[in-house]
């Protein structure tokens, strides 16, 4: 075993290292770590707003907090307002990462691409309606990190093709500044007239409101069928598209109250029990009970195999910081931090960790060893409460939940390790070459 | 590049050897923490679902089915007396009659009480500021939210029936588009009695402020509701006091938003607006259309609506 490891490993690293030192795969991941401090701060304000804040989230709702702690209806305000200007505004940080790594690849006034970039990304997301909110919400969280990589990356491109080359930033007066503006003039309105155009299309063809419909549809038929099937292909759908940057059909935030779980808990409340009911395997029973600790992904999994298997500092203290937010569901800065998100060596955990534990969860429901989750669960719930506190306080749920954390790490571990590896190798590779390519 | 700030290696990868102790340590002890917190909040967990469930269980198997009934504006909670002593002689029932007053600073005063084996209580919710005005009826609305959360706390109920009389049931419709959220509470009926959704304007193409509203919000509606609307008329075109054409507005919000939507229309003695909560038809017809039928051994229950267009 160990030696088929090592061979494996000295096969895969090389490989890998390569794809990492790639410049695209550099801009990426250097704009990654730029949206991490913002994603961390941005995190942990929407946990408090979330678990505490707001009447039924986790902690409001056992401890009652509505109902002593005083002025609570006002508290929420500033965490709101924090919380939508850093963790859902990030994709404007990521555009301008993005553009302005890109083009100081290529010798390109860096800081103006970045305030272009970022620019257009909000002339991108303006919309041209009276009483909805300025912004398209969808294209500046993290949901938009994926479209924000490509804005930025073509602002860069833009400065690359119509821009020149500048030289080093030391002594420069005033008169050498404004030479240089004028010559990223191009570049910058070529890029600003792009986004004007795409941002008209958007408005005017009303692909907005008619994707943001479809999604709807699509999101209401994967919550709503409850055949097994199909809430496994769901779920597995949703996983790739977050490891890319996208959004799926299960996603947590849109998750809403669907018709098969009012049915199952009607069922429930008149039986006065929640073993007989009419859909027991649906996304609230088995991919948002069991497939999500640590918020998408598993990743309160992968916390715990750093924890465990790690000897990378960076690794630790990210996953250290990401503790917190990864029990209450949030998995915002492990995604960005290590970074999990374009990750090609995760996308295998990332997928088969939900799915097991939905199929171990499912196996358990049909053969009635424990019932489905059918009672409603508090915002934010840790993990591996969801099914305890949803089936009314079943042991057997609690004990399936410690379970299904234990072979995510064990799923998680080898794949950690891996990376780990691949990582050491560039650093090693690196101070070999005496280059510190580091801003 | 990203993980280049202390590298810790001798020479080659080797991955068992560089162990640092120390580190590991630490984020071993703060896993221990995070899983200690999480193994603390078990026991509360537990609590919090147990007592969630019944109290969800409660309220599912609730019996209960009040009338909740609205005055209008400069009338106070004992302004449907006499219509709640018409309707036990006709009903030949006795309805518990439970009264709700809310102050302008928020405050509840509750008289009257539940009877024991009474499934069907009526309870009126008045106001300390009961004048007339789009402002205080949105006011109104918001007070009336406070005194049905507190009457969801104090009886389990999972549907009410509402009657509102005049301005009460403008009260109405504007708490159901704004206030109302619970999804295990439904409104079975509503019937509004005589109710100005277009104020005292008779003509329907000047759209008060308040209709155009009522209209705009009309989705937020509950749409399993089924909503009566009785007009009285003294002459033609007007019950003395309300453009008989002001009550007609109602098909705008109602008409096609909600499950159904009847027009009634009475005259006669004591169809002037004011005398409407009396008029005899106008009891029949609640005691018709809004009160449960009493259990027939003979049908399931649950399935016998009142409604008569679906037996």
């Amino acid at each position: 075993m160990g030696l088929t490891q090592r061979h494996l490993l000295r096969q895969l690293v090389p490989r890998l290292q390569r794809l990492r030192e790639t410049n695209f795969y550099r801009v990426i991941q250097r704009t990654l770590m730029l949206t991490f401090p913002f994603i961390l701060i941005g995190t942990f304000s929407a946990l408090i707003q979330q678990t505490v804040l707001t009447k039924s989230g986790f902690f409001a709702s056992l401890f009652h907090l509505s109902k002593w702690v005083p002025y609570y209806r006002y508290l929420h305000y500033p965490f709101d307002n924090l919380t939508a200007l850093t963790l859902d505004s990030v994709a404007v940080v990521a555009a301008f990462g993005a553009a302005k790594y890109h083009a100081k690849l290529h010798q390109r006034d860096d800081q103006l691409a970045g305030l272009t970039a970022a620019i257009a990304l909000l002339v991108m997301a303006y919309q041209y309606a009276d009483d909805a909110s300025a912004f398209n919400d969808l294209m500046l969280g993290t949901n938009g990190l994926t479209g924000a990589l490509i804005v930025g990356g073509l602002t860069g491109e833009f400065f690359k093709w119509f821009g020149r080359p500048i030289r080093d930033d030391h002594d420069v007066h005033t008169g050498q500044i404004l030479s240089r503006t004028f010559q990223s003039l191009l570049p910058m309105v070529a890029m600003l007239i792009v986004a004007l155009l795409v941002s008209l299309g958007l408005n005017w063809l009303i692909i907005n409101t008619q994707t943001e419909q479809l999604w709807e549809n699509w999101q209401k038929y994967a919550t709503t069928s409850h055949s097994v099937w199909v809430t496994f292909a769901m779920a597995a759908l949703t996983l790739l598209l977050e490891i890319i940057g996208l959004f799926g059909p299960y996603q947590q935030q849109l998750a809403v109250n669907t018709p098969a779980m009012n049915a199952n808990l009607n069922a429930a409340l008149t039986n006065h029990s929640a073993t007989n009911v009419p859909y027991p395997f649906t996304a609230s029973t088995l991919y948002h009970a069991f497939g999500t600790f640590g918020g998408t992904g598993m990743l309160l999994a992968l916390v715990i195999a750093i924890f465990i298997g790690s000897n990378n500092h960076n690794y630790h203290v990210v996953a250290r910081w990401g503790l917190l937010p990864a029990l209450f569901n949030s998995n915002g800065p492990i995604l960005t931090g290590l970074p999990v998100l374009y990750n090609p060596i995760y996308v295998i955990p990332f997928l088969l960790a939900p799915l097991l534990n939905m199929a171990i969860a499912a196996t358990a429901i049909a053969f009635k060893w424990m019932p489905p989750v059918v009672y409603p669960v508090p915002v934010g719930t840790p993990g591996p409460l969801i099914a305890f506190i949803g089936t009314d306080g079943n042991p057997v749920a609690l004990i399936l939940g410690g379970v299904c954390l234990i072979l995510s790490v064990l799923i998680y571990l080898p794949f950690m390790s891996l990376a780990e590896a691949t990582v050491s190798a560039s650093v090693i590779k690196a101070t070999m070459e005496g280059a510190s390519d580091d801003a | 590049m990203l993980a280049s700030s202390r590298p810790r290696w001798k020479g080659r990868v080797t991955m068992r050897k560089s162990i640092n102790w120390p580190r590991r340590r630490r984020s071993l002890i703060v896993l221990l923490l995070g899983l200690c917190f999480i193994g603390l909040l078990i026991w509360p967990a537990f609590h919090w679902t147990r007592a969630n469930v019944k109290g969800m269980t409660g309220r599912h198997d609730s019996r209960l089915s009040p009338i909740i009934m609205i005055p209008g504006s400069s009338a106070s909670q004992n302004r449907f007396d006499g219509l709640v002593d018409q309707l036990n002689k006709a009903d030949k029932r006795k309805h518990s009659l439970i009264k709700l007053t809310v102050k302008k600073n928020d405050q509840i005063t509750m008289s009257g009480s539940l009877r024991p084996r009474d499934n069907e209580p009526v309870i009126v919710v008045g106001f300390e500021n009961n004048k007339d005005g789009y402002d205080n009826i949105k006011k109104q609305a918001r007070w009336f939210s406070l005194a049905f959360k507190r009457l969801t706390k104090t009886y389990q109920f999972n549907n009410f029936k509402a009657i509102g009389h005049s301005n009460g049931g403008l009260i109405y419709t504007y708490y159901l588009e704004h206030y109302f959220d619970r999804d295990d509470i439904t409104v079975k009926r509503m019937m509004t009695i005589g109710s100005p959704f277009n104020f005292s304007e008779a003509n329907l193409d000047h759209k008060t402020q308040m209709l155009a509203d009522f209209i705009k919000y009309r989705d937020s509606l509950p749409a399993s509701m089924t909503v009566y609307s009785v007009a009285g008329t003294e002459n033609y075109d007007s019950d003395g006091l309300v453009p008989a054409r002001s009550v007609e507005a109602g098909k705008y919000v109602f008409q096609g938003r909600v499950k159904h939507y009847t027009e009634i229309t009475v005259t006669g003695d004591n169809a002037q607006h004011s005398d409407l909560p009396q008029n005899r038809q106008i009891v029949k017809l609640i005691q018709q259309y809004m009160l449960d039928k009493r259990m027939q051994p003979n049908r399931k229950r649950g399935l016998v609506g009142a409604n008569p267009e679906n037996p």
